[in-house]
């Protein structure tokens, strides 16, 4: 937890002294000029004042010496005989530790007040935390107890011996289903937390954007089945500095997406192209497309293209924290001739090191 | 499956992860010996020499690679490690230090019973003569030769491409890490340019698959390494 900053400790005692100083100053002065025949109690109770006013703001060692510098000035300025420490009525000792118990009280009040404040300020931050936090739950804890609720309901139902062999097939596949886009969802969530967190290592290594579409097309084979997905590819299109595993990510949100939010059977197209300082990848697809004024929206967190789909409403905020780790940019517009065609950059720096060139 | 089944030393401390592979195992034949910690995985290892270990790389007691390093000092025992998700070091490293292949949490059955059948299909062709050829799928290599073809057309492929197949063909179905590969092929100076492998693994792709971008036979372990799928 943050702490609010404070000021360092030797700079506020120093200024501690010089205010104790003059208000010792001050409190003679007001008393040495009280009108009329000065009398004593009137003179405690301005130096009782200065007490308290040093108390409140300084530590319990300086307020102490105060109130002992306060009981020495009035002893040796006001009381009889005047001009010495010398005490002609015992009585005056009450007065003195009177003073002194009121020093220890103030500053030892003072001090439980600014450990009460601290300690509200670390609570409210605490409960903003915990706010945003609660947010993310609830949008995901319904996105996971669904395929939960499902395994659950399943598994108890194959417990059920009267169920046909045919059931208990279908039902066990639903539960192999659901708990894998159980795991997807915790891998997306995990993503946005590290994004959110700044802790997503990027480790880039040269390399041909084919293997990454590759792979991303065999974790999405399930979701694509039926589906005709092209890829369009230059053959000659140069390596790209990427972290493999967090661009397959970016194409397996798009093409998630593309699967859930596009009819059955339409479409999809994967290509990339050379811009000289940059390799753009498109993903389009012949679905109802987004909308000019959700272009930007659909990028946050939490927001869904439409709320009869399922999902947390985080994929496309992983990609494009992914996109922009890489120092690229993720745009999504209309198609020609319908459907939405998402767009992301890879700028190309430096450049990777030759091969050995083979004579064959 | 042979009779008696093969001996599997399963080394996992979550009982209800040891529950599905001791169901899944034992229907197929295999036997089973069963432990929680590092150090009775060793002790076991030892005592009743098993045909393979299943080693979950998050033990409580000692890190999964100890027990690999240890067992490697004497066995060539085939080794698959379990590993969630996203600690891809961990599972380059289990390899690079002698395991022989990883399954990732969460599995299905049938990769962890393909794994099993690779593992153990290696363990028994140690010491013995390679086979003279290799065939999956469309592709047939005749070692002896040198001679790769793809539907009995004959394929040409430079001497790196040849070496980088070869060598993913001799270790078949078993995953290979980056550096692993590099090592042989390209020579141990080389083992950081991940960037010609790479581009090797694409040519080769090109040659080999139906469609590069699709490829059944030359798989792909993002963060990891490579495989040829040889029972595809």
């Amino acid at each position: 937890m943050m702490r609010p900053p404070r000021r360092p400790e030797r700079s506020r005692s120093s200024e501690g002294v010089v205010v104790a100083l003059s208000s010792l100053v001050v409190a003679t002065l007001i008393g040495r000029g009280l009108p009329g025949p000065q009398r004593l109690a009137d003179v405690v109770m301005v130096y009782l004042l200065a007490v308290v006013l040093v108390s409140m703001r300084y530590g319990y060692v300086l307020s102490l010496a105060f109130a002992v510098a306060s009981v020495l000035c009035f002893d040796f300025f006001f009381v009889p005989p005047h001009y010495t420490f010398a005490v002609d009525d015992p009585g005056h000792l009450v007065t003195f530790t009177v003073m002194l118990v009121v020093a220890i009280v103030i500053s030892s009040l003072t001090r439980r007040r600014e450990q009460l404040t601290q300690d509200n300020r670390e609570a409210r931050l605490a409960m903003e935390t915990e706010q945003m936090r609660n947010a993310l739950l609830s949008s995901v804890s319904h996105d996971l107890r669904t395929p939960l609720a499902v395994v659950t309901g399943a598994a108890s139902t194959l417990l059920d011996e009267r169920i046909s062999p045919e059931v208990r097939i279908e039902l066990t596949e639903t539960i192999l289903m659901e708990a894998e886009s159980l795991e997807r969802r915790l891998g997306n969530l995990l993503n946005m937390t590290r994004l959110e967190a700044g802790a997503l290592e990027v480790r880039r290594q040269w390399q041909p954007l084919e293997e990454v579409v590759g792979t991303a097309l065999r974790r999405t084979d399930g979701a694509l089945s039926g589906r005709d997905v092209r890829v369009a590819l230059p053959e000659d299109l140069r390596l790209v500095p990427i972290d493999g595993v967090l661009i397959e990510q970016v194409f397996v949100n798009l093409l998630e997406n593309a699967a859930k939010y596009t009819p059955a059977g339409t479409p999809i197209e994967i290509s990339a192209r050379d811009t000289g300082d940059a390799v753009e990848v498109e993903i389009n697809d012949r679905g109802p497309g987004v909308p000019a004024a959700d272009a930007a929206k659909i990028f946050e967190k939490f927001q869904r293209g439409r709320p009869d789909v399922t999902g947390a409403g985080l994929g496309l905020t992983i990609c494009r924290g992914i996109v922009g780790a890489h120092g690229g940019h993720i745009s999504v517009t209309r198609r020609h001739g319908g459907g939405a065609s998402f767009r992301f950059t890879i700028p190309i720096v430096g450049e990777p090191a030759t091969l050995i060139t083979e004579t064959t | 499956v042979t009779t008696p089944g093969h001996l599997v030393l399963l080394v996992e401390d979550e009982a209800p992860m040891r529950k599905f592979l001791r169901a899944s195992l034992t229907a197929h034949g295999y036997r089973l010996l069963e432990t929680t910690n590092a150090a009775d995985a060793l002790k076991q290892a030892t005592a009743h020499n098993p045909d393979l270990i299943i080693l979950d790389l998050g033990l409580p007691d000692r890190p999964g690679l100890d027990v690999i390093r240890a067992v490697r000092e004497w066995s060539v025992v085939p080794i698959i490690v379990i590993s969630a998700r996203g600690h891809e070091q961990d599972k380059i490293d289990a390899l690079d230090g002698g395991a022989d292949d990883y399954l990732t949490k969460p599995f299905g059955t049938g990769e962890l019973l393909a794994r099993l059948r690779v593992g153990l299909r290696h363990a028994e062709r140690v010491g013995r003569e390679p086979e003279p050829t290799l065939t999956f799928g469309r592709v047939t290599i005749d070692f002896a030769r040198r001679i790769v073809t793809v539907d009995e057309q004959e394929v040409h492929f430079t001497p790196l491409e040849y070496k980088l197949l070869a060598t993913l063909a001799k270790h078949g179905g078993k995953v290979l890490t980056h550096r692993q590969l590099l090592k042989e092929v390209w020579g141990p100076t080389h083992v950081e340019q991940t960037q010609y492998l790479r581009v090797y693994m694409a040519q080769l792709r090109h040659k080999l698959e139906k469609d590069a971008a699709r490829p059944q036979y030359l798989v792909t372990e993002p963060g990891v390494g490579y495989r040829l799928r040889i029972d595809a």
